[in-house]
């Protein structure tokens, strides 16, 4: 399974319209999903969107699944935009998200982090990738009760799942020109499983000379991040190392209103989400920021290679951000949802 | 009788390095500390205190160095019990670290640099470090993360506790090849330690006059896991309603750390997120040459830094800043009872980095 990551030729994309499966997703979710696809409208970009909804549903033989109109979107066109999603509790059956990641293999988790001129951290001059495998580690769920008052839960790390994640974060390196890829871990304490981690991690670096490799413990990357997130380029990790470091490189740029993010699965399929809650709070009251999912919307254009239109929506947001005259409550402001996103598409068409 | 039961904990602490399943050597909930201690050694007539040293490896000589010659200047009554106990410099074996447990047994109080791990698997699963923990039972880590004037760092005015399990969790040593190619790893949490560090938290808080913890989880993922140790930390949060009790998710704890660190005052966690937790939060005041920590057994006291790092690259060029190892080596002091020279070593240090004269 896996091979090798089959991207179609480029011209496909940049002449045609590309299909892209869109999932509103719910709370704020169909508010800044309009908003993203019209943006999108007003920069011209050659997308089709197809909206579907995932409501988990019980398949054939009592089993959990996803709408099958949805998978059979998602097939068809690889690539996918998310909004946020509630988690039911009690409903019965496991998280949306989790479903999702099993049923298309979502093995790799990036989060770009860039520090957005014009909302204002004590971090400036942020720019890393975290890299997060997806589907083992910490996160299997393989938990058991040995007696009553001792619990016992499993990590599982393989060699393919790591060999492959690395091999992804390397190809991600070489693709988006950036310098070095650092592995963290914490191969001191957990010497076997961590410990084929990183071995994979280092086999995979001989094929990509060109690339600097550095690997790093856990602790101390924590302790350098916060103190000066500069040195760090690419971070590769297995699951829950990933799940902390990347929350925390979202910190530092402002939060998971700013921060994009991406699932690639096997086979060339991808899903693009923005990864905050569903705000029911602020729903249908068109309060919401789509600066997250507009971010990851932008991450998606550059992985189907349409760069121009990428860098054009991306420019526009980030100068009405930074012009600080129309934003949204959470960025300091007070515009609605609606004016945010005119504002945006305003300057799309200004740079045009 | 006091002998008998010295006996029996003595065994009872060797075989904690071996089974998982068994009696801890930690007193129940009910009774107090002073109930059951063992044969405490006689005082000395000159009224100094014995110490156990371990300086460790990577700059921990040199701290060990600076901690001598202030309290040589300082003319401060305490007297070191040097061992040298290093896995990387192979001056490690069984003989040694018994040599080390029996001093720092009687003694009870000690002062330690970090032991390095050396990375190639050397067909033993548990580090020296975590041996020794395991040995004496060493189940809490304190960690004081306060921000002093003089650092510029990003966030100023910080005064947090961390407080980590270090027995349990993920640092269990347990892992095997189930398959090939397939590597399981277990991560064992009970309910008896995850009490016993609720209630040393609490403790803590309550003596310190604090107003809240909050204990750091992820038992959304880790439901049977880390949920045994929510709802032990809920449980005994019940035992003292004058101190406020919240619980927060790992990542977001991480998040809200570096967007509002003030939100938080006590925290306990598991181990893992312990080691992350420390490192962050001492990279937030200054980084690890400036957090001085603890740790805690039923019995007994190591001092160490917060941020555990052999920083090798720094070795003999005298540039590792030593004020998280004298910090902890006047808090060394306060546990001793010898507060005024306590005061003079920290007033001292902090004075120092006021000044900003003398910076690394």
């Amino acid at each position: 399974m896996g091979g090798a990551l089959r991207r179609p030729a480029l011209s496909s994309f940049s002449r045609g319209m590309q299909t892209v499966t869109l999932i509103p997703g719910d709370g704020i979710g169909p508010e800044i999903s309009a908003a993203v696809v019209k943006i999108f409208d007003a920069a011209k970009a050659p997308i089709r969107w197809e909206e579907r909804d995932v409501m988990a549903i019980k398949g054939p033989g009592g089993r959990w699944m996803i709408p099958p109109d949805a998978k059979e979107s998602m097939d068809r066109s690889k690539i996918g935009l998310k909004g946020p999603l509630k988690t039911p509790i009690a409903a019965g059956h496991p998280s949306m998200n989790l479903l999702l990641r099993k049923t298309f293999d979502l093995y790799a988790n990036v989060r770009p982090c860039v520090s957005i001129e014009g909302y204002k951290t004590p971090y400036t001059d942020v720019d890393l990738v975290t890299i997060r495998e997806n589907t083992e580690g910490e996160y299997s769920g393989i938990e058991h009760v040995i007696v009553d008052g001792v619990v016992q839960s499993i990590k599982l790390i393989t060699e393919n799942a790591s060999r492959r994640i690395a091999e992804y974060a390397f190809e991600y390196a070489r693709n988006n020109q950036r310098s070095s890829v650092t592995a963290v871990h914490k191969a001191n304490i957990m010497r076997m499983s961590d410990g084929l981690f990183l071995r994979k991690c280092r086999e995979v670096a001989e094929d990509y000379k060109d690339i600097k490799f550095t690997e790093m413990y856990l602790d101390t990357v924590c302790l350098n991040m916060v103190q000066d997130p500069t040195q760090f380029d690419i971070l590769v990790m297995p699951n829950l190392y990933g799940d902390i470091l990347s929350d925390l490189c979202a910190g530092l740029i402002g939060g998971l209103g700013v921060t994009p993010s991406g699932n690639i699965g096997a086979n060339g399929l991808a899903i693009f989400e923005s990864v905050h809650g569903t705000a029911p709070d602020i729903a249908g009251m068109d309060l919401a920021n789509p600066t997250a999912l507009l971010l990851s919307a932008v991450m998606m254009l550059r992985h189907m290679g349409l760069h121009e239109h990428a860098s054009k929506i991306q420019t526009a947001c980030f100068d009405t951000i930074k012009e600080k005259k129309v934003l949204t409550k959470d960025l300091g402001g007070s515009s609605k949802c609606s004016e945010f996103t005119a504002e945006i598409c305003r300057r799309v068409q200004d740079l045009d | 009788m006091a002998a008998a039961l010295r006996g029996t904990l003595v065994t009872l602490v060797k075989g904690l390095g071996g089974a998982r399943m068994h009696q801890l050597a930690s007193r129940p909930l009910s009774v107090s500390a002073s109930l059951c201690g063992q044969e405490t050694p006689p005082p000395r007539a000159d009224g100094t205190f014995k110490v156990t040293m371990v300086p460790g490896d990577g700059v921990g000589p040199e701290l060990m160095t600076a901690v001598k010659d202030v309290f040589k200047a300082g003319d401060i009554p305490v007297e070191f019990e040097e061992f040298h106990l290093s896995e990387v410099q192979n001056m490690a074996n069984e003989e040694k670290l018994e040599q080390v447990l029996t001093s720092m047994r009687n003694n009870r109080v000690a002062i330690k640099g970090k032991i390095h791990t050396p990375m190639e698997y050397k067909g033993e699963l548990a580090s020296y470090e975590m041996k020794l923990r395991r040995k004496l039972d060493l189940f809490a880590n304190v960690v004081h993360v306060n921000s002093l004037k003089g650092y510029n760092t990003r966030h100023n005015n910080l005064d947090l506790v961390i407080i980590r399990e270090q027995t349990e969790g993920e640092y269990s040593s347990l892992e095997h090849e189930s398959a090939s190619g397939v590597i399981e790893c277990l991560k064992i949490i009970t309910r008896e330690k995850s009490r016993r560090i609720a209630k040393f938290a609490f403790d803590y808080a309550t003596k310190l006059g604090r107003n809240k913890v909050t204990a750091v989880h992820k038992a959304n993922i880790m439901k049977l896991g880390d949920g045994l140790f929510l709802q032990s930390c809920a449980e005994v949060a019940e035992l003292y309603p004058k101190i406020k009790y919240e619980n927060i998710i790992i990542d977001n704890c991480c998040m809200q750390l570096v967007q509002n660190p003030y939100q938080f005052d006590v925290l306990v966690m598991p181990n893992l997120y312990g080691n992350i937790i420390d490192n962050l939060a001492a990279g937030l005041v200054g980084g690890a040459g400036v957090v001085p920590g603890e740790s805690y057994s039923a019995e007994y006291v190591v001092f160490e830094t917060g941020a555990r790092h052999p920083f090798a690259q720094a070795v003999g060029r005298n540039i590792a800043n030593p004020t998280a190892m004298l910090l902890s080596a006047a808090n060394m002091l306060r546990h001793l009872n010898l507060v005024f020279h306590s005061q003079m070593v920290s007033e001292a240090v902090k004075r120092v980095i006021r000044q900003g004269k003398v910076n690394n």
